[in-house]
């Protein structure tokens, strides 16, 4: 390895080096606790040569590079995930790499307050994501019915009829999602510490039959996932033409916030 | 590895494991959140920024695509000066090969 430089995963309490052994890093390296004060920021170390994944040049090309970028994501969160199993963490976005552990310490240093703060803030708690999804559009299927014979009497204003019919249903469908997604977010916002809409997933991306109308973030007590777990069941229930996904735990990365020193 | 972590501590700040083992997480989630989530801290490791920017719109219309969002009423991007497409930024034609502004 060239140059090496120190990337960050998290921010964390102390944690033991049997939690950090079993991890591997973007770069596949072990992952190390540099401690400072009262926190831990867990690092690996990258190459950062001008021919080291990690140097600037390679990296920028990595980045726009989605296969890569699907593995060093995956990655940085296997990692993150593995440490707040153990204990608060505070993730860091992917690809923060300082020069050194010196660095990692100096940072730590100064933005020890804000980081206290944070973990503060998610200590044991877990951010949960909850998903709706529009209801299917039962509108008249507009292709099911053979074409008239062109000519034959009303045909063409019964196609067009048919298409309305459809599309109407389609937005009514969406319609109803949109206020689902709304109640659906008031109602769990009550049962989380905190609560957050992330934008909407693309439909080619969730290989769903319909649009998704809410992705929500909650962040939820350790000691509260089964009650907001039955909170999801009930309003499953109550909204069944629409569907549900429930995920988590995560590691809080929606609910991390610091402030500048 | 799915077994180990399933038979980790019940003392897990997480709680309530068994309730929700745990599942893959789907790339999109995780992307939404390593790219857009999480704590900045300046690193000394500079990658180019146009690079980024460009990386992070083109994630970003996978994740949420604009014509769904305004659908659903969430204008988020209009928000977002990295992604507010109103020509402020390219005013700037030093021409020299750095190019490359202060934050």
């Amino acid at each position: 390895m060239g140059e090496t430089g120190s990337y960050l995963y998290a921010i964390a309490a102390p944690v033991g080096d049997e939690v950090l052994g079993s991890l591997r890093g973007v770069a596949g390296e072990p992952v190390r606790a540099v401690r400072h004060r009262d926190l831990v920021a867990v690092v690996g170390t990258v190459d950062v040569g001008t021919d080291g994944a990690f140097g600037e040049e390679t990296l920028a090309r990595n980045l726009n590079d989605l296969g890569w970028l699907e593995a060093a994501a995956r990655a940085h969160h296997a990692v993150i995930d593995g440490v707040a199993r153990a204990v608060p963490a505070a993730p860091l976005r992917l690809a923060t790499v300082v020069a050194d552990d010196d660095g990692v310490r100096d940072r730590l240093e100064r933005w020890h307050d804000g980081l206290q703060r944070a973990l503060d803030e998610i200590a044991g708690r877990a951010e949960w994501s909850v998903k709706v999804y529009a209801p299917e559009a039962f509108g008249p299927d507009v292709d099911a019915e053979p074409v008239p014979a062109a000519g034959a009497p009303g045909s063409g204003a019964a196609y067009l009829l048919r298409r309305k019919a459809a599309a109407t249903a389609r937005d009514d469908a969406l319609a109803r999602a949109t206020a689902v997604a709304g109640q659906v977010h008031e109602e769990l916002a009550k049962h989380a510490v905190d609560a957050r809409r992330l934008a909407v997933q693309d439909q080619r991306l969730t290989g769903s039959d319909t649009p998704m109308s809410l992705n929500g973030a909650y962040l939820v007590p350790a000691d509260g996932a089964d009650a907001f777990a039955a909170t999801v069941a009930g309003l499953r229930d109550r909204y069944a033409d629409c569907r549900f996904e429930l995920a988590g735990p995560w590691p809080a990365y929606s609910f991390v916030t610091m402030d500048e020193p | 590895m799915t077994e180990a972590r399933e038979r980790a501590p019940l003392t897990r700040p997480y709680g309530s494991a068994l309730a929700a083992p745990p599942q893959p997480a789907n790339l999109a989630d995780i992307l939404e959140r390593v790219l857009d989530k999480g704590i900045v801290i300046a690193g000394d490791i500079r990658v180019n920024l146009l690079d980024i920017e460009l990386l992070t719109i083109r994630i970003r219309l996978l994740v949420a695509s604009v014509d769904k969002a305004q659908e659903m009423g969430i204008d988020w991007w209009r928000r977002d000066p990295m992604l507010s497409d109103t020509g402020n930024g390219s005013g700037n034609r030093d021409g020299d090969g750095g190019g490359s502004r202060d934050g």
